[in-house]
């Protein structure tokens, strides 16, 4: 496995400005695939599904999926984050004894234990889909709860490429299977065409992580359990990150605007899909982010804690800590500038770009709202992560939950202000909760020797 | 465990040892508190954190209360420190601190004292360990001492260090008329702050001296061993991490015997270290430990068995039983029909005993050397020719003034009160003789020399053993120790008494209802 950091550091050495370029595709592919993928999936599907099925069949497809995508990301967020945790304390602690497989068994069997009542209750008693949409749809579901969990796994191993090559495959697959099967069965078939793109990419995953890891271990849950109890701030945070992510649109479908489907789900395409193409212009600074994660940020924090295990003089240790402390400050400042660009270029170039990806201009607004607010939310997830990484747990808790509650109040408040208001209390609330959040991180990062020794 | 409200006499301050560990130190201060039966006493007893709490004594009737101290666990505040508290407090540690690890101040140790005393309810790891102000606090001083240490050894060394101070200072200290410390180190630092506190006579006595075994364990210490190759930097390593405990180990020792208003020890060969750390001579004083003649002058000496050697002792390293070994290893070569015993428990360190074992096997000793066991003493003395005492380490082995009240010469290294003991001190009057051989450390040789030629040359073992019999009888007697410690005692309450006449009243009932309780 030559792992995500390897690879990214082979195309990092390319000094040229072509090469730059490249490195910034590269990444971002790497790192940000599936959803890339996942999106274009979605988007083809539509704009060539609209020749095979209604509109309305359209909009429950998406809205089935936004619906499962939401709630099976909040479901297993606790799991993903207590795993990638065990197998993160496993790796430092080089531990010999091949549990890892454990683990995943137990989160992927707890997870499905729930996401099946929960989703076949859920599409039982608030829609009226007939029961074959109600199975496949459940069926959707837990698969999309087990897929988050194994790719947390593949994630936490550092091979984003793996991932990136089992959506490419899975959603080749579920594009032309929901597109043959559309016209003869509808939603049904545009639902079963997606969902075996999604078995091809569990199964794909899986069949990596059997090919890398042993199993000798017969506790299971167990394993998890004492992993959920002893990460449980982080557990939480993972939670409150997910549920930060989707409470703004949540609370929009509440407006008056949002459109109920015939079978009873309820969306508001208008937010949701402006909302989802501003964080699509977030995409390259979050590769550079995981690029920079995993060949500089993680690599001088390691060496910073080497530094203190290996028991150096403080002036060797402080040493350390301004290497990363350079590059974290000046990693920022390229983020900072790239999103300085990216935004103000989606400004201009809102009322082009709308219309093409099939938007329309009553979004404008909210699209831009949603860029200043997602540029600043991803920034603040860059901060949380820093923060986790620095193992300060209960920092980030407290910049996730402010981020939540934010993004819950202040975009109710926009909901009785009316339509002109809507994406700005998702912005207010992640410009806030960002300021809070770096100003929390700085302070951190200068005391950070500190925090490898200080008992909380 | 007992608890009172009411005033002790004395305060015992022990550390890691009675009431919760068998030894020397344990038996004497339970034998002090028997022996001392018309006082009351109130026991503290520090102990590490995660100590076993299982009575090893029995508390006498006279023990009023008891009080443990956890060392290095810091209580819950119940209160919040106002900022210009906390800056005061981290004013003091300031200067304080940086004194402990070097030159102490016992002004400046006083006005923590107080400090701490004054803010007790609102301090806690939180605020003295955990702080960003005492990182910085640490960081400058690590910068200003030992810049080339590492840093993780000088951080945890910090908390070690000063986690077992402030532990000591936040403690409940329970009031007695006399304070009494078993020890200099955390003992001594709870003496010094008793002094502070209620100005009331503070007493120590040391059996070995506390800071001379901190350094051996220090120097010891694979821990903070700096292996890293410094390319020779002699300037580097002009003080490092062991430096610190030892240099903070003598402060409280400073501080102890400042406090105290006289230093006991168990023989003469202790004071020049006392001196060396600190002590003020005018201070020190010597009570010996006696043992109850009677008691083994009843035991009847056997006649008709083999020339038998023993070595009376726990079965560890400290004891140097394998010196013991090879030396009756070498001895059997000249007398075939020698008998040797280790008369001790194996059970502490099986690992050192197993090592015995072989080294026994190895020199096919063992149809001549044997491991009774813990057993009576008394069953075997009357077989006994000549004791071994062949220790790395000792205080005043009690078992030379034991097998010597019945005549039994020994032969011992030149540790603790040994060659006291054995040659007498420089002021006895008339000199009595030597009452037995004093040879090197590890020295198998000169061991087996010396017990050979006590065993073989029969005018000198009757010097020896008739000296050694009447040096035990004249200076070693229970009766002694006893009436010492008595006097010792009710002068130092009489003193309690005039500083505060409040006592006065409480003594004289008290002592009379204990007496009327010992009739």
């Amino acid at each position: 496995m030559a792992g995500v950091s390897l690879a990214f550091t082979k195309i990092g050495r390319v000094g040229s400005l072509s090469g730059l370029t490249r490195l910034t595709l590269q990444t971002t592919l790497a790192a940000t695939g599936p959803w890339l993928l996942t999106v274009l999936s979605l988007v083809l599907i539509s704009s060539i599904g609209r020749r095979l099925v209604t509109p309305e069949h359209l909009f429950e497809f998406r809205a089935l999926l936004i619906y499962n995508f939401a709630f099976s990301l909040v479901l297993a967020a606790p799991f993903c984050m207590a795993s990638a945790r065990f197998l993160a304390d496993a790796d430092y602690s080089h531990e010999t004894k091949p549990r890892a497989l454990s683990m995943l068994w137990a989160a992927l069997l707890t997870v499905w234990l729930f996401a099946w009542p929960l989703a076949l209750g859920f599409y039982l008693l608030v829609t009226s889909f007939p029961p074959a949409l109600i199975f496949v749809a459940s069926l959707n579901f837990s698969l999309l709860a087990g897929l988050w969990v194994v790719m947390a796994f593949v994630a936490s191993r550092n091979d984003y490429l793996a991932i990136a090559k089992a959506f490419a495959a899975g959603q080749v697959l579920g594009t032309a299977s929901s597109l043959l099967l559309a016209s003869s069965l509808n939603v049904l078939g545009l639902m079963l065409g997606f969902t075996a793109g999604l078995v091809m990419i569990f199964m794909m995953l899986f069949a990596w992580i059997l090919r890398h890891e042993s199993h000798n271990s017969r506790q299971t849950v167990s394993l998890l359990v004492r992993g959920l109890n002893r990460s449980r701030v982080l557990v939480f945070t993972g939670l409150v990150l997910n549920v930060s992510i989707w409470t703004d649109k949540w609370v929009m479908w509440l407006a008056p605007e949002a459109q109920k489907s015939t079978h009873g789900l309820i969306v508001y395409p208008t937010y949701d899909s402006a909302m989802f193409l501003a964080y699509l212009a977030m995409v390259p600074a979050m590769g550079l982010f995981f690029y920079h994660a995993e060949t500089g940020f993680r690599p001088l924090l390691k060496r910073l804690m080497d530094s203190i295990q290996n028991r150096l003089t403080l002036a060797e240790i402080e040493a350390c800590h301004l290497s990363l402390t350079h590059f974290i400050n000046s990693r920022f400042r390229s983020y900072l500038l790239l999103m300085g660009t990216i935004v103000p270029l989606g400004f201009i170039l809102a009322p082009k770009i709308l219309p093409m990806v099939g938007g329309t201009y009553l979004q404008l607004g909210i699209f831009r709202f949603g860029l200043l607010g997602a540029c600043f939310q991803v920034l603040t997830m860059f901060v949380i992560i820093m923060l986790i990484n620095f193992d300060d747990q209960k920092g980030a808790l407290r910049i996730a939950l402010l981020g939540l509650l934010l993004t819950a109040l202040l975009t109710m408040i926009t909901l009785f202000l009316g339509f002109p208001t809507y994406g700005m209390g998702f912005f207010f609330a992640s410009f806030i909760a960002f300021l809070y959040g770096f100003t929390y991180f700085l302070s951190t990062l200068k005391r950070a020797v500190s925090l490898f020794f200080i008992h909380k | 465990m007992r608890n009172s409200a009411a005033h002790a006499d004395i305060c015992l301050i022990l550390e890691g040892t009675y009431p919760y560990a068998k030894g020397g130190v344990s038996s004497w201060t339970h034998d002090l508190i028997l022996m001392q039966p018309h006082l009351t006493f109130h026991v503290v007893a520090l102990v590490a954190p995660d100590a076993d709490l299982t009575m090893a004594y029995e508390l006498p009737t006279n023990v009023l209360g008891m009080t443990i101290i956890k060392l290095q666990k810091l209580p819950q505040p119940t209160a919040r420190l106002s900022t210009a508290d906390q800056q005061r407090l981290l004013h003091t540690l300031q200067t304080v601190l940086p004194a402990l690890a070097g030159d102490v101040n016992a002004a400046s140790f006083a006005s923590l004292v107080q400090l701490l005393r004054q803010h007790q309810t609102a301090l806690g790891s939180a605020q003295l360990l955990d702080s960003q102000e005492i990182w910085e606090l640490i960081v400058a001083m690590y910068r200003q001492s030992q810049p080339l240490s590492p840093f993780l050894d000088y951080y945890w060394s910090w908390r070690g260090v000063f986690s077992g101070l402030f532990s000591i200072l936040l403690a409940e200290l329970p009031s007695a008329k006399v304070y009494h410390a078993i020890s200099t180190g955390y003992a001594g630092l709870l003496l010094a702050r008793a002094k502070e506190k209620t100005g009331r006579p503070c007493l120590i006595t040391e059996h070995g001296i506390y800071n001379n075994e901190r350094r051996i364990e220090i120097a010891s210490a694979a821990w903070l061993e700096d292996s890293r190759d410094r390319n020779l930097q002699i300037a580097g390593r002009s003080q490092d991490i062991k430096d610190f405990w030892i240099s903070v180990f003598e402060s409280y020792a400073k501080l102890a015997y400042s406090a105290a208003d006289e230093i006991i020890t168990l023989f003469y060969d202790n004071q020049s270290f006392q001196i060396a750390d600190g002590a003020p001579e005018e201070k020190l004083r010597v009570i010996p430990n006696g043992i109850d003649v009677g008691r083994y002058q009843a035991i009847t000496r056997s006649a008709e068995h083999p020339p038998t050697v023993a070595l009376i002792g726990r079965v560890v390293p400290i004891k140097d039983i394998k010196t013991f070994i090879k030396a009756v290893a070498q001895l059997v070569q000249t007398m075939p029909d020698l008998h040797a015993l280790v008369i001790g428990s194996a059970a502490e360190d099986p690992d050192y005993a197993a090592e015995c074992n072989g080294l026994v096997n190895y020199y096919n000793v063992q149809h001549k050397l044997t491991f009774t066991g813990a057993v009576r003493l008394e069953d075997y003395l009357g077989y006994i020719d000549v004791i071994a005492l062949t220790s790395i380490s000792e205080s005043q082995p009690l078992v030379i003034l034991e097998a010597g009240s019945l005549g039994i010469p020994c032969v011992a290294t030149d540790v603790g009160s040994c060659r006291e003991l054995l040659e007498g001190r420089g002021d006895e009057d008339p000199p009595l003789g030597a009452g037995g051989i004093i040879v090197p450390l590890v020295d198998p040789t000169a061991t087996a020399a010396a017990l050979g030629q006590l065993l073989q040359n029969r005018v000198f073992y009757k010097c020896c053993s008739r000296a050694i019999r009447d040096r035990v009888q004249r200076y070693y007697s229970k009766e002694d120790q006893q009436r010492s410690y008595a006097e010792l005692y009710a002068r130092h309450i009489n003193r309690a008494a005039a500083l505060n006449p409040a006592l006065a009243e409480q003594a004289a009932t008290a002592s009379s209802s204990n007496a009327q309780e010992h009739v």
